[in-house]
């Protein structure tokens, strides 16, 4: 969904930053962003704090509540997939190639 | 979802003193799968579920999952999880490893637990209230705020329902058909068009139903998850909303 949404406003981005993480995405406060999302997955208190600051001082306490609802999201989401064994369905064709660049097919399904 | 609730009988997180403007759609949407916790599921019963939270809580420290997620695979590492409630050892195991290491299940997992009497219906209920509490507790852990305490169990039995469409499909667990319409499970989806996320928790309608509400108050309505060009009118643009999204997908190495 980043590579369609930065295509709809015609944002040039790297999606590599979702992967490595240290990659410029090309999304305004982007690095705020991944380092907040990397905190949160880590469940370390004190690197939650200190992205936590970090972002509310860039994008301002609103974001940061946002980002907290979008990346806790995504601690559902992915389990959801990971505990049901669903295929990729209507997605598989469309990401393809992306998923083989970014090489996220390695994190399929193991029976 | 279901309605909203009064003030005399709200339970579940709140966020009025959390430092940080939390909207009101958050705590809403959490507050109903408190509601659903201390009321009877489709296979478990209020009780039960509450120790499903219980166990999700106590994942995190369990000495067990802390070493299998240190090991190369999980299977390598053989013991007792550290239980805090009186549930069948399947169901234990499988609150356990969805908290701490979903991205290593497997299909023959799955089926271990089906083997050890956990049906398919208790299954899915159990991982949609397993992620819910893991969403919400993280949301509080992003916030810096401390865990809710989980609300005291109702009474009642589990309807035990299970939709008549619901078969095997392109998952492990069996799912409602993409076309849902004349069904009573119509209202999960618009007909034939949904994602596999979304129906792999069909066979607990109920499940779908949660899923939704807590989608809409942390990222975006159904409706509008396919629309790339739909931006919440939130604090953060679309294209930094899927930043986030991707970025927390790949540090759980989920291919989905």
């Amino acid at each position: 969904m980043l590579r369609a949404s930065s295509q709809q406003n015609d944002q040039a981005v790297d999606l590599a930053a979702i992967m490595d993480g240290h990659t410029v995405s090309g999304i305004a406060a982007g690095e705020y962003l991944v380092a907040y999302a990397e905190a949160v997955v880590s469940r370390a208190p004190s690197r939650i704090t200190a992205a936590r600051e970090a972002l509310s001082a860039a994008l301002g306490s609103a974001a940061v509540v946002d980002a907290a609802g979008v990346i806790s999201n995504f601690q559902r989401m992915v389990r959801i997939a990971d505990a049901t064994g669903i295929g990729l369905g209507v997605f598989e064709v469309p990401s393809a190639d992306m998923r083989e660049a970014l090489g996220i097919n390695a994190f399929r399904h193991h029976d | 979802m279901p309605t909203s609730l009064s003030a005399a009988t709200i339970t579940g997180p709140r966020y009025h003193n959390a430092g940080f403007p939390v909207r009101a759609d958050f705590a809403e949407a959490h507050q109903r799968f408190w509601q659903r916790l201390a009321t009877p599921g489709t296979w478990w019963t209020s009780a039960e579920r509450i120790q499903l939270a219980e166990e999700v809580r106590a994942a995190w420290d369990c000495p067990l999952c802390c070493e299998r997620r240190e090991a190369l695979s999980p299977n390598a590492v053989q013991g007792s999880h550290a239980s805090v409630s009186g549930l069948p050892s399947a169901a234990v195991d499988a609150v356990h490893r969805i908290t701490t290491d979903a991205a290593r299940l497997t299909r023959s997992w799955y089926q271990g637990l089906l083997e050890d009497g956990l049906s398919e219906g208790h299954y899915v209920e159990l991982v949609g209230t397993v992620v819910s509490l893991v969403s919400i507790d993280s949301f509080a852990e992003a916030l810096g705020l401390p865990l809710c305490e989980l609300p005291s169990p109702g009474d009642g039995e589990p309807s035990r329902y299970r939709p008549a469409t619901a078969a095997p499909d392109d998952a492990w667990v069996p799912m409602v058909p993409d076309d849902n319409s004349g069904t009573p499970e119509a209202d999960l989806w618009p007909a034939e068009r949904t994602a596999n996320v979304v129906r792999a928790m069909s066979l607990v309608p109920d499940e779908v139903r949660t899923l939704c509400d807590l989608s809409a108050a942390h990222y975006l309505a159904m409706e509008d998850v396919g629309r790339p060009g739909v931006d919440r009118g939130g604090a953060l643009e679309r294209s930094q909303i899927e930043l986030v999204a991707g970025r927390t997908s790949a540090l759980n190495a989920c291919f989905y």
